[in-house]
């Protein structure tokens, strides 16, 4: 086995294979930058390239460009407020806010360090899970995948604030996130619902217009209020870069720990970056000490940056597990690299633990080297596109709004992709003016249309007992347990407070 | 004020809940069970947002966490350059559907920064010419992506 790792370095650094994972990593670079362009798209186009490639070229060159997207698209999630990705989301929510504060430096280097150490603990995940996942892959049916979307959005949804009314208005925007992604035909029968008539609307809302839309046009909205720079103050050059790094040293285990949600989520089908980034975030949450300790979150915390940042790039090492090992792709992106298998003419499953085992580790050597050559460019560069939240307000503002039509536009290249992202970027600036939390709306949109299938399946097949299925009884204990600690935190926290002031008195 | 629209905002959401739970009446149960299962609980929690609002209860800690609008601003000054934002985003929406992309990006640029960023002239068209020149290079040379002809273009063409 050691053999075929060291094999498969050594492929991946012949001259040829390194080449074109530098033009993957380069493509990457810009896609993830620009909002909307995805990386799964990218992926798609870019099979065709791959025909005349050896297996490791080939995957070099996809995986360079897949592995850094998300880190790229972090950085216009902070600096703009517009999800580079729709893996990158959930950055916006901190990374931004540091970014109007003058710590726009700050949480690039915070996020850019943690993206590297997801890689790098995702692609390790990879090399060693490989023969110790699928028992755990295999005990999870469909009753447990339901429970794993019903906890991740009561994780959110919990989560969203101080108090009953905070949480209600979080399980609210979750319902009706869940609800949102019931437009469109439903998989059980292909009867439509609410299309309102229009042939757009037969395949659901598109994630991109939608996060598009409610991310970046209440920022842009927002921008022009204020009437200045994304950066209230200038500030200056990036001194806070390698404070940034230090914050995700100093939160280690945090990073560490949201890596490894990233990872999970990613070896289970059919949930992905999208989902991992928020699973991530909520954990970065619930690690906060108490209830005013959590409510620096939202404001400009450096841990809601390092979280999905760790998250949305550890989910591609545990994305290819159980594509490379059981021929299962677990995201949209991963169904169109394994396209890219049977191109090069391999075959997924036990071969590639086996004959090809060195191909196998030197997709792992690709993503480790991919991020670290991206992370190591987006430093060289940082304090140029930095300088960059300090351009005047108007003059970034008809730049920004180009980028979201464009952007929402390559989803489906139809207009109604424009009126989806008017409809939320209008719906998220509501939101946000009656404190609404907007993180458990994409959640519920990203995880429905997972959980409908997963919920009929279930009742379908086991009528009501799949309640009582073990693991479905630990993760529906996992889910009260989630929606209970926010109040129990609240009454440790008043109750700590009543006894220092009765010592006080 | 802010309760009547905080009110109206639930209440909005309520309503649309309400209409999509209503719509699965006539359907299938394989159609019809997730939206009920979603929709009802919905509908239950938009009530109570509802009635809470109408009520002024206390909402506890103001902010959720999510990033906040600018508050420092007078309230009206903030609502006029509200609306002024988005009648911009919305004139550009409308400008892509009339005219296409490639004839809209500079002209949305050029009417911005002179109009409303009254930036100089030269600064305008340049910034004008490197927008469009992006989106015609990326867009449509590397990436052929096809872009809607506009409405007007259309009607003309018969």
């Amino acid at each position: 086995m050691l053999e075929a790792f060291v094999q498969g370095l050594a492929a991946v650094l012949q001259w040829n294979a390194f080449s074109f994972m530098l033009i993957g990593v380069a493509l990457g670079f810009w896609v993830g930058l620009l909002p909307g362009l995805g990386g799964s798209t990218t992926l798609a186009l870019l099979l065709p390239f791959i025909y005349a490639m050896q297996p490791v070229q080939a995957f070099a060159f996809l995986l360079g460009m897949h592995s850094v997207v998300a880190t790229t698209g972090d950085i216009t999630s902070i600096l703009f407020g517009i999800p580079g990705e729709g893996t990158t989301a959930a950055s916006i929510l901190d990374g931004h806010e540091m970014a109007k504060k003058g710590e726009a430096g700050r949480a690039l280097g915070a996020s850019l360090t943690a993206s590297l150490f997801g890689a790098l603990i995702g692609a390790f995940a990879l090399a060693l899970a490989i023969p110790l996942v699928r028992p755990i892959v295999l005990a999870f049916g469909s009753p447990e995948f339901f429970m794993v979307s019903i906890l991740g959005i009561a994780a959110i949804a919990s989560l969203s604030g101080r108090g009953p009314r905070a949480m209600l208005r979080g399980f609210l925007a979750g319902c009706l996130g869940l609800m949102f992604a019931a437009v469109g035909s439903d998989p059980q029968a292909a009867n439509l619902r609410y299309t309102l008539g229009t042939l757009y609307l037969w395949e659901g809302l598109g994630l991109v217009p939608v996060l598009v839309g409610f991310f970046a046009i209440p920022e842009i909205v927002d921008l022009a209020v204020r009437g200045s720079a994304i950066a209230g103050a200038p500030s200056g050059r990036l001194s806070g870069v390698l404070q940034g790094v230090k914050d995700t040293m100093h939160h280690w285990w945090l990073t560490i720990r949201c890596s490894l949600v990233g990872t999970y989520i990613g070896i289970l089908p059919g949930l992905g970056g999208a989902v991992a980034q928020w699973l991530a975030y909520a954990h970065a949450v619930q690690s906060a000490k108490d209830p005013v300790d959590r409510e620096r979150f939202g404001k400009g915390d450096v841990r809601g940056v390092i979280g999905p940042g760790a998250a949305n790039n550890s989910k591609e090492g545990g994305d290819l597990i159980p594509t490379v090992a059981f021929g299962i792709p677990g995201s949209s992106s991963m169904a169109i690299l394994l396209g890219g298998f049977f191109l090069v003419g391999l075959v997924p499953g036990p071969d590639m633990l086996t004959r090809h085992l060195a191909v196998t580790y030197s997709m792992v050597w690709t993503i480790i080297l991919a991020n670290i050559i991206t992370v190591g460019v987006s430093f060289l560069f940082l304090n140029r596109l930095a300088q960059l939240t300090v351009i005047r307000g108007t003059v970034l503002i008809p730049f920004l709004t180009l980028l979201i039509f464009t952007g929402s536009y390559t989803n489906n290249n139809a207009l109604g992709d424009l009126v989806v992202t008017l409809f939320f970027g209008l719906l998220g600036y509501f939101m946000l003016r009656f404190h609404w939390p907007r993180a458990p709306l994409v959640l519920g949109l990203v995880l429905g249309k997972v959980a409908e299938r997963y919920l009929w399946i279930s009742t379908a097949r086991y009528g009501l007992d799949w309640l009582g299925r073990p693991i479905v009884l630990v993760l529906i204990a996992l889910t009260v347990l989630v929606v209970a600690l926010p109040f129990i935190q609240e009454w440790r926290a008043r109750d700590r407070m009543r006894r220092e002031t009765a010592h006080a008195t | 004020m802010r309760r009547n629209a905080q009110a109206l905002f639930g209440l909005v959401i309520l309503l649309a809940g309400i209409a999509a739970v209503v719509a699965t009446r006539d359907w299938k149960i394989q159609t019809a069970m997730y939206p009920r299962v979603v929709g009802i609980p919905l509908v239950i929690l938009a009530a109570i947002e509802v009635v809470l609002s109408l009520r002024g209860a206390p909402e506890g800690e103001r902010q959720a966490v999510d990033t906040a609008l600018s508050e420092t601003l007078p309230p009206d000054v903030t609502a006029r350059r509200t609306r002024v934002a988005f009648t911009w985003i919305v004139g550009f929406f409308l400008a892509i559907v009339l005219i296409g992309f490639p004839a809209a990006i500079p002209l949305f640029m050029l009417a911005y920064l002179r109009g409303q960023g009254r930036e100089s002239w030269a600064l305008s068209l340049v910034l004008a010419g490197v927008a469009w020149l992006a989106f015609e290079l990326i867009f449509d040379r590397v990436l052929h992506l096809p872009f809607a002809e506009g409405l007007l273009l259309q009607i003309l063409r018969r």
